[in-house]
């Protein structure tokens, strides 16, 4: 791609190519930090860094996916379609530079603000708070560019669908960044994190901005890549409207939904105590749930008018392969003429471009997660946390695989509702032997940071029924069963591959550990074994579940083994 | 963990000036910033902002 820039036959590098250069090199960046792994076997691998560190990298991670795959890209294409469309220059090209300049150096920086009042050191969080905060500024220059470059040719936003589309598109996006420093205040974030307010963000953001402007290219370009008209205007119009209802409609039920849930949780009743179970919370939302899901199932057939649309456009097209263009090659000597802009030097040449968009956010990057690498104060270790035995480890895995984070987070705030529900605050120093971390980001279910401590320890047998059919433990739950746990031998030729990779990642076992562990592995299965079969559960040691009961036994007992211990 | 950073970051004196320095440069680089898009002459902003545009195209409508 950086190829077809260096090759262009157009001197000046357009705006939007800015943004296409920032995004291919920082989402390269991104990938290579974030997928450093330590190889177990061919499809297994440990992420090299643990608990509040891998917590910090895969957020550093995923917030900059948002902005270099999500929002630099798509501002490259409001800043070339926008004014295609509406067949006018941009509003102001000065602010397009500062914004370019503003949006990629804040961005970086951003990640933390999805770590609020968790176990991040607290600098960490409130420099993740002051560049989210900041970076309204960009965006809302950016939206205010797009929407200005209207001006004058508001009215035929009434006739045009296209400009439709781009109007409701660069409309959803300024909602969006609106929102987004505002989550990013902890008084705020303490009422939406965990809750399915956040989702409703992030799909303003994706079905608003990504999907709308995406839907106003397509109806504008497909036509012409076929030399013809659209086939229907009335249908595109439909879709319009099946697509903003569908928002809405999804997005609404969803910040009702996130603003209750979070209000019930923090509720005591007038004894102080908690005055809601985490599943009446639950139940409560499924309502919104069924809401939801028609909003999303308005945007899809809107999704598919257009594809009957476009289809029926290309039938009536003819492809046009090769278009009659003509350009000058580029001189190969520029000359520099007096008194030129510094900033020209920049606009002329993509390879420098990209060299200062990747200077840019390296700095950003290596300030945001140098420290934490470096400073072993970051993460206080407490000495009764030891590593996960063998079960647990391998229990730990099919946690991670079944993909159980998606729901249950392992994080407990620092708030007087959650340490009533779930116990201790969760402390950096609990995660250290965590590869990869587990904190999670949406409360679907409740957290189990504790789940094997103090009042939310249950029996084995719980656990097993509880995986097996979930509502017959808990009569209402949401939560799919996992009956091929049952079923699945646990694979234990792993075991021994899998502890010497955590030796290599720190972590303290013995180092002839390897060895043994299968024989400690099978003992733990044992125990666990005959306290079913004491419930009149029979099943054999080797199956996976017995390796996830561990697990989730063993989740919040190192803290309370010693209260006292200095942390 | 990052031992390879560690043992060379702990060898350079005075290494907490390294974010004010980066700070200071980062300000820098938006004042100046600012002043360069503020100066930027009025035919040139219009010629680079006409790029998408081409003329035919101003009298094709959309749909």
């Amino acid at each position: 791609m950086l190829g077809t820039i260096i090759k262009r036959r157009e001197k000046h590098l357009y705006v939007a190519i800015w943004f296409y250069i920032a995004t291919f090199v920082t989402v390269a960046m991104l990938h290579i930090v974030n997928s450093f792994e330590l190889p177990v076997s061919l499809f297994k691998s440990y992420s090299w860094y643990a608990g509040v560190q891998d917590a910090l990298v895969q957020w550093w991670y995923g917030h900059n996916a948002v902005a270099f795959f999500l929002t630099t890209p798509y501002l490259g294409l409001m800043y070339y379609f926008m004014p295609k469309a509406a067949n006018r220059p941009v509003y102001s090209y000065r602010l397009s530079i500062i914004h370019f300049w503003a949006l990629i150096f804040l961005y970086i920086w951003a990640g933390p603000h999805h770590l609020l009042y968790t176990s991040l050191p607290n600098w960490a969080q409130s420099l993740g708070i002051v560049f989210s905060f900041m970076l309204i500024f960009p965006s809302w220059g950016g939206m205010i560019n797009g929407l200005l470059t209207l001006r004058g040719a508001w009215d035929r936003v009434r006739d045009d669908v296209i400009l439709k589309f781009m109007v409701v598109a660069v409309t959803s996006y300024g909602m969006a960044t609106f929102e987004g420093p505002m989550l990013s205040l902890k008084n705020v974030n303490a009422i939406a994190h965990f809750t399915d307010w956040i989702v409703a963000h992030v799909h303003v953001g994706a079905l608003g901005w990504n999907g709308m402007l995406t839907f106003g290219i397509i109806y504008w370009m497909m036509p012409r890549i076929f030399n013809t008209s659209l086939y229907s205007k009335k249908l595109a119009n439909n879709h319009f409207w099946l697509g903003t209802l569908g928002i809405i409609f999804y997005a609404v039920p969803l910040y009702w939904a996130g603003f209750t849930q979070s209000s019930m949780w923090k509720q005591f009743t007038e004894a102080g105590i908690l005055k809601y179970s985490f599943l009446e919370t639950v139940t409560y939302l499924k309502p919104f749930y069924a809401m939801r899901s028609l909003g999303g199932t308005l945007y899809l057939i809107g999704v598919f008018v257009m594809f009957y649309n476009i289809y029926k456009t290309v039938k009536a097209g003819k492809l046009v392969a090769d278009e009659a263009a003509e350009a000058a090659p580029l001189q190969k000597e520029y000359v520099k003429h007096a008194g030129e802009h510094w900033h020209r030097w920049i606009e002329r040449k993509p390879v420098q471009l990209m060299v200062l968009s990747l200077v840019v956010v390296i700095i950003g990057g290596v300030i945001e997660l140098i420290p934490t690498f470096l400073i072993q104060s970051n993460v206080p270790t407490i000495a009764s946390v030891k590593p996960y035995t063998p079960l647990e480890l391998q229990g730990r895995d099919i946690y991670v695989r079944e993909g159980c984070y998606t729901c249950h987070s392992q994080m407990i705030r620092p708030f007087r509702s959650e340490t009533e529900r779930y116990g201790e605050y969760s402390k950096a120093g609990e995660f250290v032997y965590d590869h990869p971390f587990q904190w999670g980001s949406k409360r679907t279910g409740p957290d189990l940071a504790r789940e094997g401590a103090g009042n939310l320890k249950k029996s084995d047998g719980w656990h097993f029924r509880h995986m097996r059919e979930p509502s017959s433990m808990s009569e209402g739950s949401i939560m799919p069963p996992y009956p091929a746990l049952l079923e699945n031998e646990l694979d234990t030729s792993s075991t021994a591959a899998k502890i010497n990779a955590m030796i290599t990642l720190g972590v303290p076992y013995d180092k002839n550990y390897a060895g043994k562990a299968n024989k400690d592995l099978m003992q733990q299965a044992q125990g666990i074994v005959n306290t079913l079969k004491a419930d009149s559960i029979k099943i054999s040691p080797n199956r996976e579940i017995i390796a996830v009961i561990a697990y989730l036994q063993r989740l919040g007992t190192d803290i309370s083994k010693t209260e006292n211990t200095k942390q | 963990m990052f031992k390879f950073i560690k043992q060379y970051a702990e060898k350079i004196d005075s290494i907490e000036i390294f974010p004010m320095i980066s700070l200071l440069i980062f300000f820098l680089f938006f004042v100046v910033l600012l002043v360069m898009v503020k100066k930027m002459k009025k035919e040139r902003v219009e010629l680079l902002s006409n790029i998408p545009l081409d003329k035919e195209e101003l009298s094709n409508s959309t749909l």
